[in-house]
């Protein structure tokens, strides 16, 4: 379940917003390009992992992180590895055309 | 506090850790007592359990968020409990490896050294987070009394806290002066001051209660 979250770029970017505070769905939503719906979805994988809470003010629904050390030392791994890993699928289709174009 | 609390996720591993390590190391204890376990065997087993402690409580603690209830600068809390938790953790993992590896005469007075520079590290720390939030009385608002949860966490992980740092600086203590003929005195008063401290402890945790 922690590996789940954690392997998503999105997801692991929300967790680095909420470690500089405690934000509203609306807040963090605010810094990705996704719609509503899959937000949501990202946040309910996040709370199943119980690597957040959530908590209703008033209209909207408030974040707070919940990692202990071992999930704080894996999100570092994921980010360093994960955003190489990222490179890498970009970089094959790339690979593979100047093949083709050389040949 | 109610008994709901101690089964949340968070704090439950933190805590029946913690209770299962101070068990472990009774019953190495009367083991040793009996005749089982050699007296070097048990210091180093001692030595473990309490580097297993320090590791178990500094991995959750951030998680269990205790500082929450304080209120004032969430950002600062969540920074303070990371770097707490991280430092706890690291000794831990320094204490297991020393007693694993490391001849017992080596092992305990440099845990010892490790286990001091980490309580000033967190006390440091703690300080920090003092001096930057302001202490003031909270009017009941809603807000207050849907955070109740968290106030029986924050101060479940208040005890726990506060129970590891005893054991931990009485450990400290005995490790580095070992050899020293006051150390037996001194672990004993020690051991009757956690009493007092904690009862009192106890009373400043529930001071609204008390004054209602």
């Amino acid at each position: 379940m922690i590996f789940k979250a954690l392997s998503d770029p999105i997801r692991r970017r929300v967790l680095e917003l909420l470690r500089e505070r405690p934000m509203s769905a609306g807040e963090l939503a605010d810094h990705f390009s996704v719609s509503k719906p899959a937000m949501s979805a990202h946040f309910a994988i996040l709370r199943e992992a119980g690597l957040v809470t959530s908590k209703k003010h008033g209209k909207s629904v408030v974040y707070d992180l919940q990692m202990s050390v071992l999930e704080d030392a894996l999100l570092g791994f994921a980010q360093r590895f994960g955003w190489d890993l990222q490179e890498r699928k970009q970089a094959k289709p790339n690979r593979l055309k100047r093949e083709a174009f050389n040949s | 506090m109610n008994m709901q609390t101690l089964f949340i996720r968070p704090v439950k591993v933190p805590v029946f850790g913690f209770l299962g390590l101070c068990g472990m190391a009774a019953a190495v204890t009367v083991a040793e007592g009996m005749g089982f376990v050699d007296v070097a065997a048990t210091k180093r087993i001692i030595g473990l359990i309490i580097g297993l402690m320090a590791l178990v409580i500094g991995n959750f603690l951030p998680k269990t968020r205790p500082l929450k209830v304080l209120g004032g600068n969430p950002a600062k809390a969540i920074a303070t409990e990371r770097s707490i938790g991280w430092t706890l953790a690291l000794a831990g993992i320094a204490d297991v490896v020393l007693f694993a590896f490391a001849p017992l005469n080596q092992a305990r007075p440099l845990s010892s050294i490790v286990g001091i520079g980490t309580i000033l590290v967190i006390a440091a720390s703690c300080i920090l987070l003092a001096r930057r939030t302001p202490v003031s009385g909270q009017p009941i608002t809603e807000e207050v009394v849907r955070s109740e949860h968290d106030a029986s966490t924050g101060k479940l992980m208040a005890y726990l806290l506060f129970s590891f740092f005893w054991i931990f600086s009485t450990a400290c203590v005995v490790f580095l002066f070992d050899h020293q003929p006051w150390v037996n005195n001194l672990t004993t008063w020690m051991m009757m001051g956690f009493g007092f401290l904690y009862a009192a402890m106890n009373a400043v945790l529930n001071y609204k209660t008390c004054t209602r």
